[in-house]
């Protein structure tokens, strides 16, 4: 895996966990499938992954990436093929040791997609379930299914069976019950792709609301990328198994390690390097197919020659009236206003598009009009894949 | 990143958690999972099954080939020179080129009209499709002999005749005449309607209506929309449908038994078992031939709707049941009521009342009196034999619906825990729906009936043969229940902290038991009535009523026959209602129900077994099962 160097000068990258006690740790994680056509595709690729107390790790990644697989291995739902993993503490699955405890013995929590509660049971007895099988007294159960009804507003249905229930009020008891044994650990399985935008907000909060109040170590798989930044302590970019990328929301967005997780995590416009050349003190002349940029500061091996892209986010680029200085000359495509900000998208007379985003300030444009497309190049990215 | 390490207490701790058995590290293991008993259990039933549908017919069939050491073609010669053969191999093609197009039409107009149009009406897309459940074939044949015979019809004498009386007509037979080619074409539509209507309706709902919509906002009328593009959409299901009621017709001997066999309109069937039941000596080669050319014949349609159907996977249109258009008929949406209303009666009551009422006459005579009378019920337990066949077919029934649905549910939970074989498990219990009714019981009176095993005329060698020939709708409507406990639901029971055991009783086995009982239903409800197979296996010890009816029929003691029909009929719907009443209001979802009533909590929409084929010819609905 390649690092990516910044141009940027913040506090140094980290890729450890913020916690030191690690609830869940995976290493070296591998499990394959088999296609129709018998070829072996790897789903989970030599993973590893530490999850602290109180942090959500959040797994990103197009579909098929793996993401899924890992979560389903972790609580025991799948079988991996090498690799270990260990959750509050002790060994759960080991290939080495032949070690493959079952699910119902793991103790890590888990929200469904489908929610999944049992269409036979009352809401009340849904979230009784898991205490049920722990052997937990029934005065003690009856107060903590009442407590977790509380904690997501339902304590009117603890009677009523799933099927009365709309998707979101489903949503809140899968999420009570998951909550209701206090778990070390709980795994949510893309649990608010099937509510609506308005629930889904209000339900991301109640999931981080109860991380704070449980204090658990969170796995959460999304590919909703706007959900991943939300709910990441850290966000884990996936893609072919492997992870590609790990770190909190924040250096992600800004240091993507490669093209890949610069366009899949937010949008970037990216202009190829075709040539570098010293200029100044300590700058370069980067030559892209868009225009040349002088950068102020580079990383020592910039000149050798192996950074191929630069990743410019749509917020670095900003239009001057036409003749004022920029890198290139362009068309105005399209302008959408959407309150405290403009998006635009503009045409190099290569016929190339790229996508920007400015202040009102610089709404005079129109599509159609000429412009000096302007970029800032403290806040560019370097990139060799 | 932490390495986990594991010390060696660890792992001997932990390894008393598993499931007993060594995992090699980077080997794949033959099986997905670890072999137990259960596997050995399942692979042997599965196995006795595979041997009771192959061994009879290969015995059969290597009876008739070698004779004497050498390959012997006599009985082919015999059967393909035979003038009788080619006439019943056309009048069957004649009645199924006639009969099929119609029924396709109908169910397709009653799946549009009740899916998509404001004439729909709750009752019909309820009552169509269980029609062949509840009413047996054998006693709609039988009722309409009663209302539409030439002379003594009750239609006849008692409303066509005197309506065309005003007309001029004037003549002591007709207008009706159900023996006859008309008449048998009819039936056989109306036995096929609920097969296809089936298909077809399942087909239209799952389409999402926003395709109509788009054709009405682009300026096509209704009846173009359906043309253009509904049809067209559900074209695959429409195909599917039509071969399956030729696969069906081909196979159907109680219709033309009773209601051919005066016309001198002989079907293959009847040729087949009638080679054997009605000559003597039996011929059992021509039998044997006639009944490996059905296979032959049912077999390749079956294997061209297997394509089909694979190929219309791909093209399935997503699941969303959105709001559906209701097309405003106008003017048209009465009539098309009635005529909806109208098949319904052809198709069940109507003969229910022929039946009924000739059973409380003390004789069928064309005229209608209320002298009524309970001298046929009487004679019906007068006599040794009809008890006996009654109380033959229900513990045939009984046994054979439950045994079914042991033996599909452990093949069913197999094949959930070893996929890769899967498909030849369901293959081998599917297997017997395009071998059909005919050639099984062929297979079985010359397979196992004859030395060495000699079972000839045993409650066993019926009870054996009833397993087989219902074997692929136990495994379609178990596989059907199966697939409704979703993977989620049991994963989350898992990671609730649910041993496999209790996930088992307090989640799959509750949420099953609606599905388990529909598939108990309808194994007991075709079990009870079977005529096919029986009317070669069954014997004067071992009687049952599906044969018992044809033999009454022929003796011409109608007034008994229509007494015992009726008591059969009810003791199908009252134990076959009964049973999937209770199994669905026990059963998970069913609870919620209770405001709809008894009749459409077991059979309507959503329940059990609303969406499960009634015969095993049909393709496996949708398979729900998530991976």
């Amino acid at each position: 895996m390649s690092r990516a160097m910044s141009l940027k000068r913040r506090g140094p990258a980290t890729t450890e966990p913020v916690q030191s006690t690690s609830v869940v740790e995976v290493h070296d994680l591998f499990k394959t499938f088999r296609r129709e056509g018998g070829e072996v595709v790897p789903a989970v690729d030599g993973v590893d992954l530490t999850v602290g107390r109180g942090e959500m790790v959040v797994l990103l990644g197009p579909s098929g990436c793996g993401k899924t697989t890992l979560l389903r291995s972790l609580v025991g739902l799948e079988t991996p093929e090498s690799g270990t993993i260990s959750a509050n503490g002790r060994p759960v699955y080991s290939s080495d040791d032949r070690i493959d405890i079952p699910p119902e013995r793991r103790g890590i929590s888990m929200m469904f997609q489908h929610y999944a509660l049992w269409p036979h049971m009352t809401v009340g007895g849904n979230i009784e379930y898991p205490l049920v099988n722990r052997k937990v007294s029934k005065s003690q159960r009856r107060e903590a299914v009442r407590r977790a009804l509380a904690s997501v507003g339902l304590e009117e249905l603890h009677n009523q069976y799933p099927g009365q229930l709309s998707g979101g009020q489903q949503q809140r008891v899968a999420l009570a019950r998951s909550m209701v044994t206090d778990p070390q650990a709980v795994v949510f399985d893309e649990p608010l792709s099937n509510v609506d935008a308005q629930v889904r907000q209000e339900l991301r909060i109640e999931i981080l609301a109860a991380q704070q109040r449980v204090g658990f170590a969170g796995i959460y798989v999304t590919h909703d990328q706007n959900e991943a930044m939300q709910m990441a302590t850290r966000l884990a970019v996936m893609r072919r198994g492997k992870i590609v990328q790990i770190d909190t929301p924040i250096e992600v967005y800004n240091r993507p390690v490669n093209r890949f997780v610069a366009t899949f995590v937010g949008t970037s416009n990216i202009l190829e390097v075709q040539g570098v050349a010293a200029e100044g003190a300590g700058g370069v002349r980067v030559s892209t197919d868009v225009g040349d940029l002088v950068l102020e500061s580079a990383p020592k091996d910039v000149l050798g020659g192996e950074y191929k892209y630069i990743a410019a986010r749509p917020e670095t680029l900003s239009l001057a009236r036409p003749g004022e200085p920029g890198i290139a000359t362009v068309t105005v495509e399209t302008v959408m206003f959407s309150g405290s900000t403009v998006e635009f998208t503009v045409l190099l007379q290569n016929g190339r598009r790229m996508s920007g985003l400015a202040t009102p300030a610089t709404a005079w444009m129109r599509p159609g009009d000429e412009a000096a497309l302007v970029v800032s190049t403290p806040s560019l990215t370097l990139l060799r894949d | 990143m932490a390495h986990t390490t594991l010390g060696p207490e660890a792992a001997a701790l932990e390894s008393a958690d598993l499931p007993a058995g060594p995992r090699p590290r980077g080997r794949r293991r033959f099986f997905g999972r670890q072999v137990g008993p259960f596997d050995a259990f399942a692979v042997l039933v599965v196995g006795a099954m595979a041997l009771l549908i192959a061994y009879p017919l290969t015995r059969a069939v290597i009876r008739v080939m070698w004779v004497d050491g050498s390959f012997n073609t006599e009985a082919f010669v015999r059967v393909f020179t035979s003038e009788l053969f080619w006439n019943a191999a056309w009048s069957t093609a004649r009645i199924l080129i006639v009969a099929v197009p119609i029924a396709i039409g109908v169910s397709a107009l009653f799946a549009w009209l009740n899916v998509r149009t404001n004439a729909r009406m709750g009752f019909v897309s309820t009552i169509l499709p269980v029609i062949p459940l509840l009413i047996p074939g054998l006693a709609v044949s039988i009722g309409w002999k009663f209302l539409a015979d030439e002379r003594a019809g009750f239609l006849n004498v008692l409303v066509l005749r005197p309506l065309l009386g005003f007309f001029g007509y004037d003549s002591e037979t007709g207008p009706l005449n159900i023996n006859s080619w008309p008449g048998v074409i009819f039936i056989y539509t109306v036995e096929l309607i609920p097969f296809a209507y089936l298909m077809i309706s399942v087909a239209l709902r799952d389409i999402d209506s926003s395709y109509e919509e788009a054709s009405r906002i682009s300026g096509a009328s209704a009846g173009r929309t359906l043309w253009k593009v509904s049809l067209p959409l559900i074209k695959p299901a429409l195909m599917g449908a039509t071969l399956l009621c030729f696969m069906i017709g081909a196979a159907i001997y109680s219709i033309p038994v009773i209601l051919g066999t005066p016309a001198g309109i002989s079907t293959l069937s009847v040729y087949i078992i009638n080679s054997t039941r009605s000559i003597y000596p039996p011929r059992l080669d021509v039998t044997v031939v006639g009944a490996l050319f059905l296979v032959l014949f049912v077999g390749t349609l079956w294997y061209f709707d297997r394509r089909i159907a694979r190929k219309a996977r791909f093209a399935r249109i997503g699941g969303k049941s959105s709001t559906r258009t209701v097309v405003d008929l106008g003017p048209w949406r009465r009539p098309a009521q009635a005529f909806m209303i109208t098949f319904a009666a052809v198709a069940s009551v109507l003969p229910l009342i022929g039946l009924l009422y000739v059973a409380l006459q003390p004789y069928w005579r064309p005229a209608f009196s209320l002298n009524l009378t309970m001298d046929q019920f009487t004679s019906v337990f007068n006599e040794d034999r009809l008890p006996l066949a009654l109380r033959t077919s229900l513990s045939l029934a009984i046994l054979g619906a439950t045994i079914g649905v042991v033996i599909a549910a452990v093949a069913s939970a197999f094949m959930d825990r070893h996929r890769r074989f899967a498909p030849i498990v369901d293959g081998i219990l599917k297997s017997p729906g395009p071998i059909t009714h005919v050639a099984i019981g062929v297979g079985f009176i010359i397979g196992l009936g004859a030395a060495p095993i000699s079972l000839a005329g045993t409650w066993t060698i019926l009870f054996l043969a009833y397993l087989v020939l219902y074997s692929p709708q136990a495994i379609i409507a178990v596989g059907a229940a199966y697939g409704r406990v979703s993977g989620e639901l049991s994963e989350a029971s898992a990671v609730s902290g649910a041993s496999p055991s209790r996930t088992f009783l307090r989640v799959s086995l509750p949420l099953m038991v609606p599905g388990l009982t529909a598939a108990w239903v309808l194994l007991f409800a075709h079990m009870l009535v079977e005529a096919t197979a029986s009317s070669l296996l069954s014997s004067p010890n071992h009687p049952v009523a599906g044969f018992i009816m044809i033999d009454i029929f022929e003796s011409g003691f109608y007034g008994q026959l229509a007494a015992f029909a009726v008591l059969v009929t009810l003791l199908n719907v009252v134990i076959a209602g009964t049973i999937l009443v209770v199994g669905q209001s026990r059963g998970a979802t069913g609870r919620l129900n209770r405001r709809k009533g008894w009749f459409r909590t077991a059979f309507g929409r959503g329940s059990a077994i609303a969406d499960v084929p009634q015969t095993g010819m049909a393709p496996t609905p949708s398979e729900p099962r998530s991976s």
